[in-house]
């Protein structure tokens, strides 16, 4: 039994070891794509989800995309996603389906590529402002907005 | 063992029917998520559990045949459920991983989400407390102070249970299922901690004579100061002395007397302060006694023809056994020591010799006749077969013999012993 208590301890604190080490760089690398909670542009009266709509709301500051049918707005996502902000910006204001599905910012086929994990789309979910041609009001744009940074959430079991 | 088993995997049956298994393990990350759950709802099980068996409760002792085959199985089931809890967040940061690194890291750390930070103090203390059990050269009582610091592991852990969104806080039958063994886990240290606190359920006794044997041994007669204690020769209790002399908490000590008389006695080896301690005591010092305990008796197996082999202090079992004997039993004792001057008793077991013709006390000097091997023993008591075989020693001694006995075809149900080897 200690053989297995002292293989499992070993394995235990190199993997925690590792991960940790791992994350602290990760996050020294990202420290300066912080997340945008400010964010301009918030209509005042109700809003219709239009292409329209989604294309004023196109870059880093503000930033809104059609992703299968549904609107997202992803402004205070940015400085969280694991592949950088680059990856986000270039499908601001824009229909990013098949860049969301393939993970290639500028996929122009739903095919290819990797789809997002699970746990993305959980997490996408928090970002969500409707379907498109839905009538939304600014309330709706503020909570997107208010999201918190999913390094605080989404924890599970 | 097998209802532990059975109890262990209820839980898994439970979650098993929650959702599809196709969905459970249809990626990579759901396959890991799924076996981090699996961990974490068996290690709590087996936490739990394991608290309940440290919990000496009577009913335990007798289906278990006896307090040290409970201990043996704390410690493996103790050791098998805190590996299976420390894989338990392994398996689950893998979802995370293939998110983002910064998430997986911040996964373990402490503060960032209170019912993991929970989970992450009650593996931090487990951690710290077994490394204590298995790494660290302290003395007795201070490990048995550290290893009640378990029950806070195990608090918390439970508090990581009950406000972790998971599968067990979506099913009722699932999370009342780990919630009453948690429950009953904690009541039994309750109850055990309560009652060395208290008197309950201890016989009281108080020291009657102090003898030492030779420099290294001491033997300690007690009489009871209300109700007797009654016991089978062969079995052990937990004894708290209550002297200046040495302190308090209950040590185990195999009983030395034979049951037929009001005088219980016990027969000790200085193996470190407490020990040590012992021959500080004085007559009327009071005592406190939990048990009887164990199942090793020359009554509780099947064969009348029986061999006893003693290792050094491990005589005291044999001291009692053989005053009961009777003549429906024939016994070849072997009683090895390393010299003539340890082997302390052999007075009183040639007197039973004298009375009982059935009963052969053999004196195995091993400075001059090497180790006792069990050949020997075949030989020198016309062969071994059919034989009931009790061992009582130092573990490497019970060991070697048991693995010699096996190896000459003795069947190992035949084989006795008293495991306090851990």
């Amino acid at each position: 039994m200690k053989k297995l208590t002292t293989v499992s301890l070993f394995i235990f604190w190199a993997i925690v070891t590792a991960i940790l080490t791992a994350g602290l760089v990760f996050y020294q690398n990202n420290k300066g794509m912080s997340g945008n909670q400010a964010v301009n542009n918030i209509p005042s009266g109700p809003v219709t989800l239009d292409m329209q709509e989604i294309a004023k709301h196109n870059n880093s500051s503000d930033c809104w995309m059609l992703i299968s049918g549904k609107v997202y707005n992803i402004t205070s996502f940015f400085g969280s996603h694991p592949g950088g902000n680059n990856t986000m910006s270039p499908d601001c204001g824009k229909d990013a389906t098949d860049a969301y599905l393939t993970k290639d910012p500028y996929a122009t086929t739903p095919s290819g590529g990797k789809n997002h994990s699970s746990m993305a789309v959980g997490l996408l979910n928090n970002y969500l402002l409707g379907s498109l041609g839905q009538t939304i009001n600014g309330q709706a744009i503020s909570q997107t907005n208010s999201v918190s940074a999913p390094r605080t959430r989404g924890f599970d079991d | 063992m097998f209802i532990i088993i059975i109890l262990a995997f209820i839980p898994v049956i439970i979650w098993a029917f929650m959702e599809p298994l196709g969905l459970r393990f249809s990626d990579l990350t759901s396959t890991t998520t799924s076996i981090g759950q699996i961990l974490g709802l068996v290690g709590m099980v087996l936490f739990s559990i394991n608290l309940i068996l440290a919990g000496r409760f009577k009913f335990l002792d007798r289906y278990f045949k006896g307090l040290d085959k409970i201990y043996v199985n704390h410690h493996k089931f103790g050791a098998i459920a805190f590996s299976m809890l420390l894989f338990h967040p392994l398996f689950l940061v893998v979802k995370y991983i293939t998110f983002s690194l910064q998430q997986a890291g911040m996964f373990f750390v402490p503060f960032v989400n209170i019912p993991i930070t929970w989970g992450i103090i009650s593996l931090f203390l487990m951690i710290v407390l077994i490394a204590l059990t298995f790494y660290a050269k302290i003395k007795y009582h201070n490990w048995k102070l550290s290893h009640k610091f378990m029950t806070l592991a195990f608090f918390f852990a439970i508090l990581h249970v009950v406000y972790i969104p998971s599968d067990i806080s979506r099913n009722h039958l699932l999370s009342a299922y780990i919630l009453i063994l948690a429950g009953l886990g904690l009541f039994s240290i309750f109850r055990k901690v309560f009652n060395e606190k208290t008197t309950r359920d201890r016989f009281k006794y108080k020291i009657k004579n102090v003898t030492e044997l030779n420099q290294d041994i001491v033997e300690i007669e007690m009489e009871p100061v209300g109700e007797k204690m009654v016991y089978n020769p062969g079995q052990f209790a937990f004894f708290s002395f209550l002297s200046e002399n040495v302190t308090s908490e209950y040590h185990p000590f195999s009983l030395a007397s034979s049951g037929e008389n009001n005088i219980l006695k016990i027969i000790i080896k200085n193996l470190g302060d407490f020990t040590g301690g012992l021959k500080n005591l004085k007559p009327n010092d009071g005592v406190l006694i939990e048990g009887p305990f164990g199942n090793f008796s020359h009554k509780n197996v099947g064969g009348k023809n029986q061999i006893w082999i003693a290792g050094g202090i491990g005589i005291t079992p044999y001291l009692g056994m053989s005053k009961i004997l009777g003549n429906e039993y024939k016994v070849d004792l072997y009683y090895s020591v390393k010299e003539n001057r340890e082997a302390v008793k052999m007075g009183s077991l040639q007197e039973v010799e004298k009375t009982n013709s059935n009963f052969r006390c053999n004196l195995w000097i091993t400075s001059e006749k090497g180790y006792i091997t069990a050949e020997t023993v075949s030989g020198l008591s016309n062969g071994i077969d059919s034989k009931d075989i009790f061992l009582c020693g130092p573990p490497a001694f019970m060991k070697s013999l048991r693995d010699q006995f096996v190896s000459l075809g003795v069947d190992i149900k035949k084989i006795h012993y008293e495991n306090f080897s851990l």
